[in-house]
C-alpha cells in the first residue's frame, strides 16, 4: 500500500461489521469457481493497437488475439480449445456478467463481449444457451450489444426499473441491516441460480467513489444482486464486507469460472461513472485469471499509480476531509465516501482468492 | 397477536359538484353525493345531497419523491390516511383526490374499512369507477385488523406523526387506552425523528417477530385483517406507477395463496411456506391489491 498517515489508513475493525446472513440452498462445487484451478495467477495482455485513445474505436482482430493469447498463458495449454474447455462444456448454460454501470462511455466493451461468445460457440456450447446479463436494462441497451453479439446469443437485465425484484431468486439472498432500511434483503440475480451453469465475469478498470475500485469481485458481488446500493447511502459505507460476502454466495461463487478483465479503457476517478472525457485513460489491456482478489488487487496499483500521476488523492485516503467537500464530479481531490480498497483484502481473507501481491504471479504478454 | 373488529364500511363514494354527465355513468358510477346547490340540476338520478363542510377533510394520498431535499431518510415521503383511519375518524370523511390519485383514495380507504367521499374531476372518473366496481367483486373482508404492537396514542401531533412512520414502515399497531400484555410491545409516543421511533419499535419488536414484511418496494403500504383461519392482506402502492415485483411475508403457515389485483389478472409467485412462515411475489403491483391466504 502506499505510504499515508496510520490513521487516514485505518480499516473497519471486523468486529464492527454487519451481521449477515446468507440464506442459499445451494451447495459449493468441490472447486468452487472462485479461485478456482489458478489461485494467485494473473495474465496480464497488452496492445497498443487494441483500443485507439482518440476515437476508442476497437479492433476486433486484435481483441481475439489478446483473448487467445490470455486463455493459452492461464490454463498453460497449446490448443486455444482446450483453453476454453478447462472452463466450459458444450452442454453448458453460459451467463456472461456484462459491467455497464457506466454504460455508454465505460462498459464491458461489446468487441470484447462478443468475441467471447465467439469462443464459446465455437467450444460447442449453443448461442441459445449464453446470456449476457447485468441488472438495469437502460444501462445494457444504450451498450448496444445486439449488433455486435452472434446470431442467437441473449442479452438479458435483471429490471426494467432500478426496484423491480422480478428477476431477481427470492430463495437466494443476504439479508442484513445496515442502517435501518426495512428492505434488508438482497436477493440473487434468478439465473444465476436457476439455469446458468457458468459464469464469465467481464469487469472494466475502474475507480470506485465507494468501494475505492470495482473490479472482478464488486462486477460479480453487486452486479448480481438486488438492492445494494444501500450499502453505501452514507459517507462511511459497508462496501468493505458486503462486497466478499455476496460474491461468496453460492451458486454464484461456484459458477463464477473466469475472469477477463476489459482494461481496453478505464476511469480513474469517479467511477463507476465516467463524469468527464479527462477522467478516462486507456491501459489497453486485458487480464485474465480464476482469482478475482489477485486481479483486483493489481488494479489497485494500476488506479493507484493513475490517480497519483493525475496528483488526485490516494485510493487509500480515508480522511473525512476529503468527503463530500467538493464536487467528487469534477475534482479528483475529493471523495463521494471513505473509499474502501480494503473489501479486496477483506475478500480474500473469505477464502475467494490470493490478496498478497509477493504470491501473485503475473505473466505478462505485450502484442 | 391482538385483533381489531372494524364495522364493514360502504363502498367509496363519488362527491361532484357538478351537473350530471354521462361521462360519470359510463364510468360505472351508477349513485354520486352532490352538494345541496346541485339538487335541482340531478333531479331524477341517483344523487345523495351533503353536507362538505360537515365531513371531516383528509388529504390526498399519494407519494413525493423530493429528490434534492435533505432529509433523515432517503426513502420517497408517503402521503398516507392510514393512521388516521387506525386512529378512527368520526364519521364520514371527504377526500380531494390529486388528479390520478382518485383510484388510490378508493382503494386506502377500502383498505382501512373506512367510509370516504372522494372528490375528483373528470378525468379520474373513470378510474375511480373501475375501482369501484373492483372493490365491489372482491370476497367479503369484515376481517379484524391484526397487529402485535400497542400504541398509547395521547392524540398528540408526535403521536400522529409516529403512527404515520409505523404505518409507513408495515409495522402492525393498533392504538390501545392502556398496555395490552397480549401484544408485543407497547410504545408511548415520542417526540422527535418519527423515522427513529419507527427503528425504534421495529427493534424492539424484532424483525422475526413482524407479522408481514414486505420486500421491494418502498412505496406500498400493507393492511392486514384474518382470522384462526384466514388472512388477507391489502397492498397499497402510493407510488406513481406500479411496482415490478413485490414479495410479502407473513408470519404463519398460509400455503393457499389467492391474490385479486386491480386492473390486471396476476397470480402469485414463489410462494414458500417454511420456518414459521408465508412468503409469496406479486410480479405487478398496480394501484391495489387484496391477497387471500388460507390453509
Amino acid at each position: 500500500m502506499p505510504a499515508l498517515a496510520g490513521a487516514a489508513m485505518a480499516e473497519p475493525k471486523t468486529e464492527d461489521l454487519p451481521k449477515y446472513r446468507v440464506h442459499s440452498s445451494y451447495a459449493p462445487a468441490k472447486q468452487p469457481g472462485m479461485p478456482g484451478p489458478f489461485p494467485g495467477r494473473v495474465v496480464n495482455v497488452h496492445s497498443a493497437n487494441s483500443m485507439d485513445p482518440k476515437t476508442e474505436k476497437v479492433d476486433p482482430a486484435v481483441v481475439a488475439e489478446m483473448i487467445k493469447q490470455g486463455m493459452l498463458a492461464l490454463t498453460g495449454e497449446k490448443d486455444y480449445r482446450d483453453a476454453w474447455r478447462r472452463f466450459i462444456s458444450p452442454s453448458d448454460v453460459v451467463g456472461i456478467k456484462l459491467n455497464c454501470s457506466g454504460a455508454p462511455k465505460i462498459c464491458s466493451h461489446p468487441v470484447v463481449v462478443a468475441e467471447i461468445a465467439r469462443q464459446l460457440i465455437a467450444n460447442g456450447v449453443q448461442a441459445k444457451n449464453i446470456t449476457c446479463y447485468e441488472r438495469f436494462n437502460d444501462q445494457v441497451v444504450s451498450a448496444k450489444y445486439p449488433n455486435y453479439l452472434p446470431d442467437g446469443v441473449n442479452v438479458w437485465a435483471a429490471s426494467s426499473g432500478r426496484d423491480a425484484i422480478n428477476g431477481y431468486d427470492p430463495r437466494t439472498y443476504v439479508e442484513v441491516d445496515f442502517f435501518g432500511e426495512d428492505d434488508t434483503r438482497s436477493n440473487i440475480v434468478r439465473p444465476i441460480s436457476e439455469r446458468f451453469t457458468k459464469i464469465i465475469n467481464v469487469p472494466n478498470m475502474k475507480d470506485h467513489g465507494a468501494s475505492g475500485v470495482t473490479g472482478c469481485l464488486k462486477n460479480i458481488a453487486y452486479g448480481s444482486f438486488h438492492n445494494v446500493a444501500r450499502s453505501h447511502r452514507f459517507e462511511k459505507t459497508n462496501t468493505y464486507s458486503f462486497i466478499g460476502t455476496l460474491a461468496s454466495v453460492e451458486p454464484l461463487r461456484s459458477r463464477t469460472v473466469l475472469q477477463i478483465m476489459d482494461g481496453l479503457k478505464g476511469i480513474w476517478h469517479g467511477g463507476p461513472f465516467q463524469h468527464a472525457d479527462r477522467f478516462g485513460f486507456f491501459p489497453q489491456r486485458m487480464m485474465f485469471g480464476t482469482d478475482p482478489v489477485a486481479i483486483d488487487r493489481l488494479l489497485i496499483d494500476i488506479i493507484e499509480e493513475k490517480r497519483k500521476a493525475e496528483g488526485a488523492i490516494s485510493v487509500f485516503n480515508r480522511s473525512m476531509d476529503y468527503v463530500k467537500k467538493g464536487d467528487f464530479r469534477k475534482d479528483p481531490n475529493t471523495n463521494n465516501f471513505v473509499r474502501e480498497p480494503g473489501h479486496i483484502e477483506y475478500a480474500g481473507s473469505l477464502g475467494l482468492g490470493v490478496f498478497e501481491k509477493s504470491k501473485i504471479t503475473v505473466k505478462e504478454i505485450s502484442l | 397477536m391482538s385483533v381489531v373488529l372494524l364495522l364493514a364500511a360502504a363502498l367509496p363514494g363519488l362527491f361532484v359538484d357538478s351537473d350530471p354527465s354521462p361521462a360519470i355513468r359510463d364510468a360505472g358510477v351508477d349513485c354520486v353525493s352532490i352538494p345541496a346547490a346541485r339538487a335541482e340540476a340531478w333531479k331524477g338520478q341517483c344523487a345523495n345531497i351533503v353536507d362538505p363542510s360537515a365531513l371531516t377533510k383528509l388529504p390526498a394520498p399519494g407519494v413525493r419523491y423530493r429528490m434534492n431535499e435533505a432529509r433523515a431518510s432517503s426513502a420517497p415521503w408517503v402521503d398516507s390516511n392510514g393512521a388516521r383511519y387506525s386512529r378512527g375518524l368520526s364519521g364520514q370523511a371527504i377526500i380531494a383526490a390529486a388528479d390520478g390519485k382518485a383510484a388510490l383514495a378508493a382503494a386506502e380507504a377500502h383498505a382501512f374499512g373506512a367510509g370516504v367521499l372522494i372528490t375528483a374531476g373528470p378525468k379520474d372518473w373513470k378510474a375511480f369507477g373501475a375501482m369501484r366496481q373492483f372493490l365491489s367483486t372482491l370476497p367479503a373482508g369484515d376481517l379484524p385488523a391484526l397487529a402485535n404492537i400497542g400504541f398509547l396514542d395521547d392524540g398528540s401531533p408526535d403521536a400522529s406523526e409516529n403512527m404515520n412512520l409505523l404505518l409507513r414502515r408495515n409495522l402492525m399497531f393498533r392504538v390501545v387506552a392502556k398496555p395490552d400484555p397480549k401484544l408485543d410491545v407497547n410504545v408511548k409516543p415520542k417526540s422527535g425523528d418519527p423515522n427513529a421511533f419507527a427503528y425504534e419499535v421495529r427493534q424492539k419488536l424484532t424483525d422475526a417477530k413482524r407479522i408481514l414484511r414486505l420486500y421491494g418496494s418502498e412505496v406500498v403500504i400493507a393492511r392486514l385483517t384474518g382470522d384462526t383461519s384466514r388472512r388477507r392482506v391489502a397492498l397499497l402502492n402510493y407510488g406513481n406507477r406500479p411496482v415490478e415485483g413485490i414479495r410479502i411475508r407473513i408470519l404463519g403457515a398460509w400455503p393457499k395463496v389467492t391474490a385479486y389485483v386491480f386492473g390486471q389478472k396476476v397470480d402469485p409467485a414463489d410462494v414458500i411456506v417454511e420456518d414459521g412462515s408465508t412468503e409469496f411475489s406479486l410480479p405487478l403491483l398496480p394501484v391495489y391489491a387484496v391477497v387471500e391466504l388460507s390453509r
